[in-house]
């Protein structure tokens, strides 16, 4: 007889240390030394259930008379020996284990996917180092160009250490969450690949802006590739973060995944529509300014601006019968 | 009619507050729900059949919601008589009320030609709600800069005073309380603009148009006379930095200049001078609601270290601030509708917004502002308001103003 033992723990995680091929006519269980199988649980009896060949050649578990007992895995008490199948879950005392026959069939296995590769490259500590120095950069070259008096550069230092911690929270969280599962951290890739999509989205959106100023704000077409751009950036964002996390991609990846990205979407759509239901006393219009090499425009001479503005003033004028009901 | 029996001169405050104080009354506009007075205000009787003239602003509170509110009239005596609103005028905030009397007496009303700098007049009214009182001062001529010119008055006019009349040694009326920029500093509206109200009002008794309707009739015909006198002018235009701008537009637009200060110690960046031409009066429609102005403002800016993505966010930064510096709510006007561009020759970015007043159709508030785009070294900023005016009228204004080159 040849047998599989998984201690099953508390949980219901698989670690692969705690499985076990044991053979022999006899199998024993219990807290003693002399044991096939020794759980330290201290609710398991030294001597406390063997596994036997019944009288049909059959593997079957006995309690012997174990103090507090052995169950099947719907917690019924074994009064008599059990006939095993194979994936059938006992518990000894409290502790949980499982039994496996060898010709048990085992999940196929699976192909190194994309993100498997990514997420190799971005365990490589030099590629964490440079997209930290990359996203500081950033953040510097954005504080540098909206400085207009002095650049104070302790002030600047203490921000961007600031900056530095903020970001870093995020992929510690991950990490930690990896941790809680009995997994691998993977600190370094959570931590490349979250630092690396920032600065996809801060580039993305200082675009949008660009764009924006060219197309005015009321682009429709502008508006939609915004959202567009950030549920892709999201969903990329969420779906690596449980990838490295241990969630292999399959149904219940990409529920999750979907789950927070429509999250983090709504929370952005109710702040955006909370500040738009407020009555606004000023105009609202694109306010960046561009430096005139990355300015490209077509532009109109004083009558066609003119005579453009009558279309504002139908505009208000529509807006009278509109707010007032 | 009675002849009022006190046309002899009386030459101190304390003869002509005797003779004259049973013309005055208190304003009062009471809350209906709670019977409590929201505002107070003075007036003065101009004729036997109690006809009594005060400002627009005390009784605009019952102009603009008479289902909420109600007038009396507290006579020195304190006898409260309940008045109804016979005419206004909103531009000038003159209104006159009227309660039931036969053969009362009252105030003559007399144009302020006579008057010279220095003459001794008397400021009459219920300050602060205290009663009623008489605040001797100075004639000091009209208001300079003005549109609407006022009688600069040296003399201490409170609140509570307001629509009370002002009257020379002989008991005429000069003027009427309006404002006061503190420190004994008062603005009467001259009795001239009263005479005006009350020939109208007496050759056009019968009409009844409703108060809101006469409002809009008003501030439209007054958005009329005002850019056309402004248009007219001949604009006086003088260099900022590279570009000429307009320096005045009108003697009643008065412009400031400022120019941003070097420190011997740090090194400045960039410098920034600018210019601003406004119109110190607006018309009081309610509480919360100003509107009639003119206003104009540019900014040169040059750069000294910026690099050209620090002076693009200079520029943005004023190019961003556009508002209307009239107050407005939401029960008063819309939301702003803008129209975004690209204007050439000089190259500028320019937005052009409006908001359309709710109650007076076909009037506007409107913001331009742009900016110069095409320079790393300097830039201009330019950026007129135009509140209270028509379409066709703000679009006059619009292109006179981007006629002017500024950029040689």
């Amino acid at each position: 007889m040849e047998l599989i033992i998984e201690q099953a723990g508390r949980g219901s995680h698989r670690h692969a240390a705690d499985m076990q091929k044991v053979s022999g006519d006899k199998i024993t269980i219990g807290r003693a030394f002399d044991n096939d199988i020794i759980l330290t649980d201290p609710h398991v009896c030294p001597h406390h259930a063997v596994i036997e060949s019944g009288v049909d050649g059959r593997a079957q578990l006995h309690d012997l008379n174990s103090v507090n007992g052995s169950y099947d895995a719907n917690h019924a008490p074994l009064y008599q020996p059990h006939t095993i199948s194979s994936g059938d879950t006992y518990i000894i005392g409290r502790s949980r284990i499982r039994i496996y026959f060898p010709d048990h069939p085992v999940e196929e296995s699976i192909k190194v996917n994309p993100v498997e590769k990514l997420a190799k490259y971005a365990s490589i500590p030099t590629i964490a180092i440079s997209v930290l120095v990359l996203a500081v950069l950033l953040n510097l070259f954005i504080d540098y160009s909206s400085t207009l008096g002095e650049f104070k550069f302790g002030r600047i230092i203490i921000t961007n250490i600031g900056f530095l911690l903020a970001i870093t929270l995020w992929p510690v969280c991950w990490a930690m969450f990896a941790r809680f599962r009995k997994l691998e951290a993977k600190f370094i890739a959570q931590f490349t690949v979250s630092i690396t999509l920032l600065i996809i989205g801060t580039v993305f959106l200082s675009m949008i802006d660009w764009i924006e100023f060219h197309l005015g704000i009321n682009s429709t077409g502008l508006k939609l590739f915004y959202w567009l751009f950030t549920i892709l950036l999201l969903a990329c964002l969420f779906g690596i973060n449980l990838y490295l996390a241990g969630f292999q991609i399959n149904r219940k990846h990409f529920l999750y995944t979907a789950g927070l990205t429509l999250t983090a979407l709504s929370f952005n759509y109710t702040l955006i529509s909370i500040d738009s239901s407020d009555f606004k006393y000023s105009p609202v219009y694109h306010k960046k300014i561009y430096p005139p090499s990355v300015t490209l425009y077509s532009a109109h001479d004083i009558h066609s601006f003119i005579k453009a503005t009558d279309k504002t003033f139908e505009k208000s004028a529509k807006l009278i019968n509109k707010d007032s009901d | 009619m009675v002849v009022p029996s006190a046309s002899l001169a009386a030459t101190n405050p304390q003869q002509l507050f005797s003779t004259y104080a049973d013309r005055l009354f208190q304003i009062r506009v009471i809350e209906k729900s709670s019977q409590r007075k929201s505002t107070i205000g003075s007036g003065f009787q101009i004729s036997a059949n109690g006809l009594v003239a005060t400002n627009y602003h005390v009784i605009s509170k019952y102009v603009q919601d008479p289902d909420r509110y109600f007038l009396q009239a507290i006579s020195s005596k304190d006898k409260i008589e309940s008045v109804t609103v016979e005419d206004i005028d909103v531009v000038h905030d003159l209104a006159l009320v009227r309660f039931k009397a036969k053969n009362r007496p009252f105030l003559k009303i007399r144009d302020t030609k006579s008057l010279r700098k220095g003459d001794p007049i008397y400021s009459m009214g219920n300050p602060l709600d205290l009663g009623t009182a008489v605040v001797p001062g100075t004639y000091n001529g009209f208001t300079k800069q003005s549109y609407y010119q006022l009688i600069h008055f040296t003399g201490a006019i409170n609140s509570g005073m307001s629509g009370g009349p002002v009257i020379n040694n002989k008991g005429e009326v000069i003027g009427v309380n309006v404002a006061t920029a503190g420190n004994q500093v008062g603005f009467l509206i001259t009795s001239d603009k009263l005479l005006n109200l009350l020939n109208k009002y007496r050759s056009n008794q019968n009409n009844k148009m409703d108060f809101q309707k006469r409002i809009h009739k008003q501030l439209v015909a007054n958005q009329k006379k005002l850019m056309g006198d402004t248009l007219v002018a001949k604009w006086k235009t003088v260099k900022l930095g590279d570009a000429s701008i307009v320096n005045e537009l009108a003697p009643f637009i008065p412009c400031w200049g400022d120019k941003s200060r070097k420190r011997k110690t740090k090194k400045e960046k960039y410098l920034v001078v600018s210019i601003q031409c406004r119109q110190k009066e607006q018309i009081y429609i309610n509480s919360g609601f100003r509107t009639g102005n003119i206003g104009v403002q540019y900014k040169w800016i040059e750069n000294i270290s910026l690099t050209p993505l620090q002076f693009s966010q200079l520029l943005g930064n004023s190019y961003s601030g556009a508002s209307m510096p009239n107050r407005a709510t939401e029960t008063d006007v819309t939301e702003f509708s803008c129209h975004e561009s690209f204007i050439k020759d000089p190259d500028e970015r320019a937005v052009f917004c409006t908001r359309a007043y709710r109650k007076y159709p076909g009037l506007y508030d409107v913001i331009y502002v742009s900016t110069s785009i095409n320079h790393n070294d300097k830039g201009l900023i330019r950026h007129f308001t135009l509140s209270g005016f028509e379409q066709n009228t703000a679009k006059r204004f619009l292109k006179r103003f981007l006629e002017i080159r500024e950029w040689n």
